[in-house]
């Protein structure tokens, strides 16, 4: 953690130097202002909303479809209810689910990419292959089968998105082990007698870590927009959980009348994923020699 | 106002294309079409935007779904169901009688009737179409089960002869299984008809079916004849967002829809200087089939809270905005069978209660899944109504839309716990009788199939058995069996009864004559369909 | 170099060998069964048991793989659940209309992509070069579909410019033949020299061939951009700036042929993404390619015509890296 810390400051200070880099940071840190602005409002959007008891526990179906409106500042859907309200608690089920996603494909990508770097040979080999059999579908594709087939559900197009989305993450680690396994340290670990696997656990994965959170941020961004996307497509979130691609999908058979509807939630994704990608398209230009200024 | 302004627009647009051009006017002309100046030539077209695929086969003798709204103008049965009188009425056949126990029937037919490859029909094609539906077994077939032979007794006469008392000619008339085919069609496959082929004798011939597109080309031999007025060229193409076929029908693109959103629906009423708005009753209604061997839903004071829950008001009048009105039972109005006497339940929380109370259940952690349709959103709409009222009684209802196999392998599931608490069903008779609402859904089944309320009760078994015997002979009679147990299926709430449908039509002013007989579901008769 | 190729060629057919192997267990583990959907809604047991025999699912599970994989070695998907037709032939029957839409959107990416990514580099920094790069940001960030919706908003239902949707009119569709060529429209037409027709269908492509080139533009432009700053700072380029060569000659005849390869094997790769989207805005616009044909065949649950488009998807998809893996590999400057 401390060696790749060390490493990255050089590159922080000579960004900073730069103007060119100074005049990109500042949309980057206006994306993190408004990305933790997000955060806060989905942690806190039980509390704050101005109608909390219209995401499941009840409906107006009389005062359906009213336009935007001080009462109603995003308006009300098919029944009768407040859509900002919805919309900012989407964010709690879009975050959540995003993180939850990029966990569980953490969880099984990680282990493996160690495996496969530090034990090498044959290991390597076919859990490589494995990966490039998973990445060889077309992004999307694969987790819109799975969900399409096994029967559509939150947690279901939770574990689709995982299962097209571990391969990055071994592909990523497992570069990073090997060259961390050519460290003195490791070598030292191997030397003294210690277990492959804990040589793994202990040294190799904690010490290719940071790129990895690094990655997994960056990609919160893609994988909400894939979770709206299978909602949209009917292979999502279930009503009346406000997600919002589901907004979107349901809106669309009262748009462009009800526009409300369908606007605002896919204003809100498009905010949420842009913070997530310009803030890791700011990241990666800071940890990419190669588009830096000479 | 606005639509002024755009025209403007469109005409400037072309105008100054037009000029740009010069010497390739035509093809500027073509490629500047906007979908409004595409009207002129498709005056001579009917175009039909229907809500999903137009049909699953374009097979007579095997299609049992959407397909018979293309079918039924270009094929023809022997009788036709008359629901303003309840008649059966002729059509290929002009005149029947039959013996006294319902058991032998004599059709005489039309001796003027032409299939669309120029052959005339005779008894023996009557014969060998109703023998190859029987042979195939497929789709509705099952309607000939009581017929045991079918044979031509003259050139233009067929004797059917029953193995118990049927009523051959409402069978006749229904819209599955029973249309007459030349007998070179009849060799065919299924693969045949659906590249576009056809042996009808009805007032159109397929001209052409893409998967989403049928294009129907007026039977230039067509025994009544053609009108200027009429059209000879229909295309009935499949268009699933609602509000895509709305914006068909406001660019005067297409000329008839139906099934859209309740708000396309009341954005159209207003525009009354291009379209009309029609609504037509049918015989397909909801039903809720609660679960009757599991807890809770096997307590009959439960299901009574049940249907004391359901927001019957709000979704006729708020999600439906109009399109249903509330079930008597499980005949829908305008079929024999229907009473209007039959108890309907209100929604009234308090007497849910007394009922949920009374059935000693616990509501503690008490969770019911309800499975249904995808895709509609009324049907998620009223279940979202539901689930907040059930939530205000302290149970907590589970929306489960997923597709019909799906529904129907969980409700067939060997293990009765894996079963869903609730199942929405759609229902329709194949023809004008009850008589399946009560053979489907209520009768006892060795394996169960489609009574998935999983309802076996003896007394209703006795009386449904019954009416089925004597329908043919004695209607009164069936009638008040049906009605018998539909007043104890209330009585008990076997089932939630929430509404029958009914379909809404956008018409555009171009055209008159659109009408949809409930007995003929989503089927519309375009040979009666004219230019104003 | 031809070693290399062959190598490559092996390990995408083990790929491909287990990416048929996935697909199959998805489809095995279906949870509702395929034949109830085969025999119709109102299926009796007899017609259920008849459909389970022609549907080969009456036989064992390795059984049903051996037979799963002859099928698929003779080009055989299946049949459709849905219509009963093989999945083969509807796909051949869709994928021209989604082909020509991903190209035509990937030649729209490159007229408007490179220039953008050639002028953001020159005037770097600049407000257009942020803009730029907000742009392509912003067009992998928008959701596709709610793109579509938006853009039908504007121009069919505000202005009423441009068509709704399908790939050509009602009354073209019934009146005149369609040219059946390769069957992609616009090329038939061309080719048929049917204008008028091609007008029309001209017309039906833009707004759906906007909205799927949001992304390959974002991301050639970029690719354009990066590509350049790069060599543009080798020393060849900073030595012939300084003997005057002209600034237009130099970006073109030294700097941008030399990004071509790294551009293009970009834009291959990100044709999978594109492919992607596709699926999800063909259905907005009734398109009638293979991704109408998939979120049909969703709904519907119809397994057969889902795999058929992953197993299709995935073969394209392996192309597509095995030919940017060439175009990496036939550079000169990369040793292998």
């Amino acid at each position: 953690m401390k060696n790749w810390m060390d490493s990255l400051k050089p590159k922080l200070r000579s960004m900073q130097e730069s103007f060119y880099l100074l005049a990109r940071n500042r949309l980057s840190l206006f994306a993190l202002i408004l990305l933790c602005v997000i955060v806060i409002l989905a942690l806190l959007a039980p509390w704050i909303v101005p109608y909390p008891q219209d995401i499941a526990d009840e409906a107006h179906i009389a005062d359906k479809f009213l336009a935007p409106s001080g009462a109603h500042w995003f308006g009300t859907d098919e029944l009768g209810r407040d859509v900002f309200s919805r919309v900012v608690y989407g964010g709690r089920v879009s975050l959540s689910t995003a993180i939850l996603t990029v966990g569980i494909s953490l969880l099984i990508g990680v282990p493996l990419g160690a495996i496969a770097g530090t034990i090498g040979g044959r290991v390597d080999n076919v859990i490589m292959r494995i990966t490039d059999i998973f990445l060889s579908f077309p992004p999307l594709l694969l987790a819109i089968s799975l969900v399409a087939i096994l029967g559509s559900s939150l947690t279901n197009a939770i574990l689709a998105i995982a299962i097209s989305w571990w391969p990055w993450y071994t592909r990523l680690v497992r570069g990073q082990a090997i060259s961390i396994k050519e460290r003195k340290f490791v070598q030292a670990a191997e030397t003294i007698g210690t277990g492959k696997l804990k040589i793994i656990f202990r040294h190799i994965v904690p010490n290719c870590i940071s790129p990895v959170i690094v990655q997994a941020s960056m990609d919160m961004g893609g994988v909400i927009l894939t979770v709206a996307s299978l909602s949209f497509l009917g292979l999502g979130a279930k009503a009346p959980t406000p997600e919002w691609g589901l907004m979107i999908s349901t809106g669309r058979t009262y748009f462009p009348d009800m526009w409300w509807c369908c606007i605002f939630p896919g204003l809100a994704i498009f905010i949420t994923v842009l913070c997530f990608n310009l803030l890791g398209d700011a990241a990666r230009e800071i940890l990419d020699p190669k588009t830096r200024k000479r | 106002m606005k639509k002024q302004i755009c025209a403007l627009l469109v005409a400037a647009l072309t105008a100054a294309l037009l000029t740009g051009c010069g010497g390739k006017k035509e093809e500027a002309e073509g490629a500047t079409q906007t979908p409004q100046a595409a009207g002129g030539s498709s005056q001579d077209v009917l175009y039909h935007s229907y809500a999903s695929q137009p049909y699953v086969t374009l097979d007579p003798r095997v299609e049992y779904s959407n397909g018979v709204m293309v079918l039924h103008n270009v094929y023809e049965t022997l009788t036709h169901y008359n629901d303003q009188t309840g008649n059966v009425e002729p059509l290929l056949a002009t005149e029947w009688s039959s013996n006294e126990e319902g058991t032998e029937w004599t059709f005489k037919l039309r001796e003027d009737v032409k299939f669309h490859d120029g052959t005339s029909m005779t008894a023996a094609n009557v014969v060998n179409s109703i023998n190859k539906v029987k042979e195939l077994g497929q789709g509705a077939a099952y309607l000939w089960d009581s017929v045991t032979s079918i044979e031509a007794t003259g050139d233009y006469e067929v004797k059917f002869t029953c193995s118990y008392g049927s009523p051959i000619d409402l069978i006749s008339s229904a819209c599955y299984a029973g249309y007459i085919v030349s007998d070179a069609a009849l060799d065919q496959t299924t693969e045949w008809f659906n590249q576009g082929n056809d042996g009808g004798t009805g007032p159109y011939a397929i001209a052409q079916a893409t998967g989403d597109t049928v294009v129907l080309k007026g039977f230039e031999d067509y025994r009544d004849g053609w009108q200027d007025n009429q059209y000879k060229n229909v295309i009935i193409k499949e268009t699933p967002e609602s509000s895509a076929r709305r914006q068909l029908l406001e660019t005067g693109e297409a000329q008839i829809t139906s099934m859209l959103s309740s708000t396309d629906v009341s954005a159209l009423k207003s525009q009354t200087d291009k379209v009309s708005t029609q609504t037509f009753p049918t015989y397909t209604n909801l039903l809720i089939l609660p679960n009757h061997e599991k807890e809770p839903t096997n307590n009959a004071d439960f299901r009574r809270a049940l249907a004391y829950s359901f927001p019957y008001e709000e979704t006729i009048e708020n999600v439906l905005e109009g399109n249903g009105v509330q079930s008597h039972g499980i005949v829908t109005a305008g079929l024999w069978g229907h009473d209007e006497s039959l108890m309907q339940y209100t929604t009234d929380l308090d007497k849910a209660q007394e009922y949920l109370d009374k059935s000693g259940i616990s509501t503690e952690g008490l969770k019911l899944t309800i499975t249904y349709a995808t895709g509609l959103d009324e049907y998620n709409n009223w279940a979202q109504l539901w689930q907040v009222n059930l939530k205000k009684l302290g149970i907590d209802l589970e929306l489960q839309p997923m597709e019909w196999d799906s529904q129907w392998d969980k409700a067939k599931a060997t293990d009765p716990n894996e079963r869903q608490d609730l199942l929405v069903s759609m229902w329709w008779p194949d023809y004008a009788s009850p008589e399946s609402w009560f053979t489907s859904m209520v009768r006892s089944e060795d394996t169960i199939n489609f009574n998935l309320g999983y309802i076996y009760n003896a007394e209703y078994d006795a009386l449904i058995n019954d009416a089925i015997q004597v329908t043919a002979t004695n209607r009164d009679q069936a009638e008040s069996n049906y009605i018998e147990v539909q007043k104890q299926m209330v009585e008990n709430s076997d089932f939630i009864f929430p509404y029958d449908k009914i379909d809404t039509f956008i018409i555009s002013n171009q055209v008159e004559g659109v009408y949809e007989n409930p007995a003929y579901a989503s089927c519309i008769n375009y040979y009666h369909v004219t230019k104003k | 170099m031809g070693k290399y190729i062959l190598k490559r060629l092996l390990s995408s057919i083990v790929v491909l060998l287990g990416v048929v192997t996935i697909t199959f267990v998805i489809a095995r583990v279906v949870p509702s069964d395929p034949a109830a959907k085969w025999a119709g809604n109102r299926a009796t047991q007899e017609q259920l048991a008849q459909a389970r025999e022609e549907l080969g699912l009456n036989k064992s599970l390795p059984e049903q793989y051996v037979n799963y994989i002859g099928q698929l070695l003779k080009g055989d998907l299946g049949k459709s659940l849905n219509s009963k037709q093989p999945v083969t032939t509807e796909l051949k029957q869709y994928v021209p209309a989604t082909l020509e839409l991903v190209l035509l959107a990937f030649l729209l990416a490159i007229i408007i992509g490179i220039p953008l990514g050639i002028y953001s580099a020159k005037k770097k920094d600049r407000m257009l070069d942020h803009a730029s790069r907000f742009f392509s940001i912003g067009a992998v960030s928008l959701p596709t579909f709610w793109v579509a919706l938006f853009l039908q908003l504007i121009f069919y239902k505000s202005l009423n410019l441009l068509p709704l949707g399908g790939d050509l009119s009602v009354t073209a569709t019934i009146f005149e033949e369609r040219p059946q060529i390769t069957g992609m429209l616009l090329f038939d037409c061309i080719l048929t020299g049917k204008w008028q027709m091609f007008g029309d269908g001209f017309l039906h492509i833009i707004l759906p061939c906007i909205t799927i080139a949001l992304y390959p533009i974002g991301l050639v432009s970029r690719m354009t951009r990066s590509a350049l700053l790069e060599i543009l700072n080798e020393d060849y380029i900073t030595a012939g700036r300084s003997y005057g060569i002209r600034e237009f000659k130099m970006l073109w005849k030294y700097a941008l042929k030399n990004s071509l390869g790294a551009t293009a094997t970009d834009v291959a790769l990100s044709m999978g993404y594109t492919l992607t989207n596709t699926f999800l805005v063909e259905a907005i616009f009734s398109w009638p390619g293979i991704g109408s044909y998939i979120s049909k065949a969703i709904t519907s649950l119809d397994y057969p015509a889902i795999i058929g488009v992953t197993i299709f998807g995935s073969v394209c998809y392996i192309i597509l890296n095995l030919l940017a893996d060439i175009i990496i590999a036939s550079d000169p400057r990369v040793r292998l």
